[in-house]
């Protein structure tokens, strides 16, 4: 699963997902993509959910990109415990996308394949999300 | 390159509320700058808009035919486009004032021509750089590149070195970049359950590094 290897702080604040995305909103590698319509929180664990649909549908003949990395720790407290004593320990990453990010592309599949591949991997997101195609 | 004339206004108001109450009347905000000369803030109908971006990816210099005094008679190369990545609506054109006998930068797209013999044999095609950044003198920017693939074989790659582009035009970038390759197949190893979670468990409770 993807995380970071090497972090230069532990643990980071929560923060706000306002706006759209600017950045990563255009298919750039390959010839479908899947954009988010909302914004959350994705984490390590449902990137890869959604990476194992899409690649059973790629087998040898396509390929795909992952234009999204989880680089923000999640921290929780332990349960039945007191509040204060500090912030809890980090239990995940995540990646926080806005609406118009592409979270993953593929190439060399049909758009019937790309579809049916998109849908099944949007099932495993906590965002609505739709397929995209490479503007010519 | 092909020459096209278009109606660019200069627009006076600036700024977020300005350009909001704008795009609600049909007009998009632009702005016209170019080497050594000062910016001039423009506008120009949502219909135009739309009709530049259809031709995004063409070699098009556009021409004022149309426009106030600073702005008529100048040519222009359509540097941006914002756009609303959720409704696509267009939020802001850049154009580049060309001066003459001055080279521009452009991107060029690629078209491949022929199969490989490699992905007849069951390899994967690799399109690395779909556009190319030239530097050519506005009339020589070409409106594609095309390349001849149909001799690569599994492993074989074209580099941006080994491109024939027409006269007076020349690349951007390292000459070794790939613009095509063909891969040899492969498939992927799939990680168990529980080294998935070995694997996660261990970034977790790796110590903060300066």
């Amino acid at each position: 699963m993807l995380a970071p290897k090497k972090v230069k702080h532990r643990k980071q604040q929560k923060g706000r997902l306002r706006g759209k995305a600017t950045r990563g909103t255009e298919v750039s590698f390959g010839n479908y993509g899947l954009q988010a319509l909302e914004a959350g929180f994705l984490t390590t664990r449902q990137i890869e959910a959604a990476r194992i649909v899409i690649s059973r549908f790629i087998k040898k003949t396509g390929k795909m990109w992952i234009r999204i990395f989880p680089d923000k720790p999640i921290t929780a407290k332990p349960a039945e415990t007191r509040m204060g004593k500090g912030k809890g320990s980090p239990v995940d990453w995540v990646c926080p996308v806005k609406p118009g990010r592409i979270l993953y592309e593929i190439e060399g599949l049909s758009l019937e394949d790309a579809t049916e591949a998109f849908r099944l991997a949007a099932n495993k997101l906590p965002i609505k999300a739709r397929l995209v195609k490479r503007e010519e | 390159m092909e020459k096209q004339s278009l109606s660019l206004k200069v627009r006076s108001e600036s700024g977020k509320s300005a350009s909001k109450k704008m795009r609600r009347e049909g007009v998009i905000p632009a702005i016209v700058y170019g080497h050594n000369r000062p910016n001039v803030l423009a506008k120009i109908s949502a219909k135009d808009a739309i009709q530049l971006l259809k031709q995004k990816n063409k070699a098009v210099y556009y021409e004022i035919s149309d426009g106030d005094l600073p702005l008529k008679g100048k040519k222009l190369l359509v540097k941006d486009i914002v756009k609303n990545p959720i409704s696509d609506e267009i939020l802001h054109i850049d154009f580049y004032e060309i001066a003459e006998k001055e080279p521009v930068k452009m991107t060029v797209p690629v078209r491949l021509k022929g199969k490989p013999e490699g992905v007849t044999k069951g390899g994967i095609l690799e399109w690395e750089r779909r556009e190319i950044e030239i530097k050519a003198s506005p009339e020589n920017v070409p409106d594609f590149i095309e390349i001849d693939i149909s001799s690569l074989d599994i492993g074989d790659s074209i580099h941006l070195e080994d491109l024939k582009l027409p006269k007076g035009v020349c690349f951007v970038g390292d000459p070794k970049n790939p613009v095509v390759t063909v891969l040899a197949p492969k498939e992927e190893v799939e990680l168990t359950e529980e080294e998935k979670r070995a694997k996660l468990e261990a970034s977790l409770a790796e110590p903060a590094k300066e």
